[in-house]
């Protein structure tokens, strides 16, 4: 009997007996669910020592493999809110195949284009068209009720990568702004800020969150001075924004001079805003 | 082609016998009902991800069985001497892999229609219901699981049981990606290279054309019946092909 | 007389990478109806090698071997002979009857038929109160039984046997030898490779003594063991002898 031995030379013996694989199959099906207890206890905030070793280790072992998992879980947001179509740039290579794109109705993103070298013969085109029906073709967005969908995959991101500061931020939004859920958004925000004390964007969020939906300015107040404060790299933009509801939140507390001074410092970043002078100017105003 | 059939049926009694698919049964069933009870945010109704996360774990669990039980087949058999009393009997060798292959994806069909059944029960109970282009889903994905037990039969003649199931399991990740990545380094490399890789992506199947998950998930409408049948036909070419070289490399091996 | 199974000229290799085995070497034979033939030799001579080639398990590098006038690897023949391999193992998961109809209806018997005539050769082998237990609990002599019994469920003209007493205990070997006589009263020809020269010299018309290859004798027994006297020379000295005048 002749064997390929060039191939099975690189498998390992293990993998020679069939129960062998059950058993390792067995094993990190076990290690995947025994992580997600394991990290939540490890990042708990209520007793920072208290790392079990056992998880320790499985995080080291298997971290990569669950904050690589948790990116292709956040892919399927975007993959959910346009039903489907995850290459949107592909449309540009239908157009030049004769078949048709997408309409642009629906969409404002910024396309990247898609440069193609191959020749579209009679059956580059034939196979071209099978694959156009066989995959979502026309990007449309989720709306109202249906955007619920997307909501799994916010949790089980955040499941996989307690660490994935996006998929908090983001998903606070969606929960409270899109489904109406604020109360379920601040509920799964706190659990981000617990995973993710220097992330500055959840508690932005938070803020909003408190300022747009509960009207709570006290709190949301809370939140962006909490944001302001957070060591992690802040950009210029997101720091006036958060400084812009910050003034609003003192200003509807009747802290008006707090306001002045939030937009001040808004000034001092962009010089040129001048919609920060005219606010200032007013509120300047009202205060005499 | 009677013989075939008797070959087939001594597949699906051996492994009926076996235990590796009760335990995928019960894999499958478990997963399955603890993504049918997940809670999200107490929001009601959420069906898309249990549809993803199901088909996934049907998808995978029953190519795992076709690539597994076909593996097996031709290395057993000369392993363990049972071909030789077989062989002595008018029986074909085309006639010994075209039994195998049946068998195989008769079990590999039974078990994906079996756990598809309780995906349906489970999608029922979440207020869902079939709709068009999950049977066209359904239908692709015997397609696919036939295409692949072909692949592992005819790879089974040339391999041992372990690089068998590592190759095959290779390319059923592969094969979902031929199309997308070569298209990706098309433009960036010389016309040799170009041409090579466009040869290659005529040759191999991609068996992408049998994956309408996006579709069934996102609730698109039916796909066109000629979309169907060229993928229909396109499956049973290559099974065709595979078989046969396959039934080519097996009759000249001496037993 | 026609032979029943002709073999001419046979030349057999074996290939490990560029390492090559010189299986057979040009062998000659015929086996003719009704007789029951002996083809006897060492260890690794090519008796295996040689059935192999009759039954279309391997391909023979030069020369032929034909049963019935036809070519030995053709689907027409496999309906008329009955194989027992020498070392054979059978699907562990069934049982002696499932076996027997799994293999009853590749020789497209019908059912009725198939059915009686499994219910018959059970009997005849001793198997018929094991008939539903399955293969893996059988002995090893019980299984060689059941070789037999599968050997000969389609009625062959031609029984080719690899070692028939492999794993038999003494009883069995002469239920077996019975078997075996009884099939020739009934005209089949019975082509045998054997170790046991006693069981060869009691049962044989013809024998024919291979060793590396080549075949260095075949003759009727009656020409190669002699009565001389009150001192009987016996096949295994004829053999011996043989084998060493050839080494020598």
């Amino acid at each position: 009997m002749r064997n390929s031995k060039f191939v099975s030379g690189f498998v390992p013996k293990v993998f020679g007996r069939i129960s062998d694989l059950f058993k390792l199959f067995a094993l990190v099906f076990i290690a995947i669910f025994l992580q997600i207890p394991l990290q939540t206890y490890h990042y708990s905030a209520v007793s920072n020592t208290s790392v079990i070793p056992g998880g320790e280790i499985i995080s080291k072992i298997l971290g990569g493999v669950f904050t690589g998992s948790a990116d292709l879980l956040w892919l399927k947001v975007d993959e959910y809110l346009h039903k489907g179509v995850t290459e949107r740039g592909h449309c540009y290579i239908l157009e030049e195949a004769g078949i048709g794109g997408h309409t642009q109705r629906e969409h404002n993103h910024k396309e990247i284009e898609h440069k193609h070298k191959l020749e579209y013969n009679r059956l580059d085109k034939f196979f071209t068209k099978l694959e156009y029906n066989l995959k979502p073709n026309i990007t449309e967005h989720l709306h109202s009720k249906r955007e619920d969908e997307l909501m799994p995959w916010f949790k089980l991101t955040t499941m996989l990568n307690p660490r994935h500061v996006r998929a908090y931020a983001v998903g606070g939004y969606w929960l409270a702004f899109r489904l109406e859920k604020p109360y379920e958004a601040i509920k799964f925000m706190k659990e981000g800020i617990k995973n993710n004390p220097d992330s500055y964007q959840i508690s932005e969020e938070m803020g909003i969150v408190y300022f747009s939906k509960l009207k709570d300015y006290k709190k949301a107040q809370y939140y962006f001075e909490k944001a302001l404060k957070s060591q992690a790299k802040m950009d210029e933009y997101d720091k006036a924004g958060i400084l812009r509801f910050l003034a609003f939140s003192y200003k509807f507390q009747g802290h008006t001079q707090k306001a002045i001074d939030c937009y001040k410092q808004v000034l001092r970043l962009f010089p040129e805003n001048k919609k920060a002078v005219q606010i200032i100017a007013r509120w300047e105003q009202e205060q005499k | 082609m009677r013989a075939a059939w008797i070959i087939a049926k001594n597949v699906i009694e051996e492994s009926i016998r076996k235990k590796e698919i009760y335990v995928l049964f019960i894999l499958s069933i478990a997963m399955m009902s603890i993504i049918a009870m997940a809670s999200f945010f107490s929001l009601r109704g959420l069906v898309k991800y249990f549809i993803e996360l199901s088909f996934l774990i049907v998808t995978y669990i029953t190519v795992i069985v076709a690539i597994v039980v076909g593996a097996r087949q031709v290395p057993t058999e000369l392993n363990s001497r049972t071909i030789y009393p077989l062989m002595a009997k008018p029986l074909k060798r085309s006639e010994f892999i075209i039994g195998k292959w049946l068998g195989t994806s008769i079990i590999s069909i039974f078990c994906f229609l079996v756990f598809e059944a309780i995906f349906i029960i489970l999608l029922f109970s979440k207020g869902s219901s079939v709709s068009g282009i999950l049977i066209q889903g359904i239908f692709l994905h015997i397609l696919q699981l036939m295409l692949i037990s072909s692949i592992v039969i005819c790879l089974s003649a040339f391999m041992t049981n372990a690089a068998n199931v590592t190759v095959s399991i290779l390319y059923f990740i592969l094969g979902h990606w031929i199309g997308k990545a070569i298209s990706d380094v098309l433009d960036k490399c010389g016309a040799f290279l170009a041409w090579v890789l466009r040869t290659l992506n005529y040759i191999l199947p991609h068996l992408d054309y049998f994956d309408l998950s996006k579709k069934i998930i996102h609730q698109w409408p039916p796909v066109p019946a000629w979309v169907i049948i060229t993928v229909m036909i396109y499956a049973l070419v290559y099974i065709s092909i595979f078989l046969l070289i396959g039934t080519l490399k097996f009759q000249r091996r001496q037993l | 007389m026609e032979p029943v199974i002709e073999i001419r000229n046979l030349h057999a290799e074996y290939r490990a990478g560029r390492e090559k085995t010189v299986a057979l070497e040009g062998i000659s034979l015929r086996a003719y109806k009704g007789e029951i033939f002996g083809f006897i030799g060492p260890n690794g001579a090519g008796k295996t090698t040689t059935i192999n080639i009759l039954l279309g398990f391997m391909y023979p590098t030069n020369g032929d071997a034909v049963i019935f006038g036809e070519k030995s690897s053709s689907l027409k023949n496999r309906f008329r002979i009955g194989y027992l391999p020498e070392i054979a193992y059978y699907y562990p998961f069934l049982t002696p009857f499932k076996i027997l109809t799994m293999y009853g209806k590749l020789f497209r018997i019908d059912k009725t038929t198939l059915n009686n005539r499994i219910n018959s050769v059970l009997t005849t082998v001793g198997l018929t109160d094991k008939e539903n237990t399955s293969i893996r609990n059988l002995s090893k002599g019980m299984q060689q039984r059941l070789g037999l019994a599968q050997a000969i469920i389609n009625d062959p003209e031609v029984l080719i046997l690899d070692e028939p007493n492999s794993g038999l205990d003494p009883i069995g070997k002469r239920e077996m030898r019975d078997i075996i006589l009884e099939l020739k009263n009934r005209g089949k020809t019975i082509f045998f490779s054997s170790h046991e020269l006693s069981e060869v010299e009691l049962i044989c018309d013809r024998v024919g003594i291979i060793d590396r290859g080549q075949i260095l004798k075949t003759e009727k027994l009656s020409q190669i063991v002699d009565k001389i006297d009150a001192k009987r020379t016996v096949l295994e000295d004829i053999f011996v002898r043989t084998i060493k005048d050839k080494r020598a």
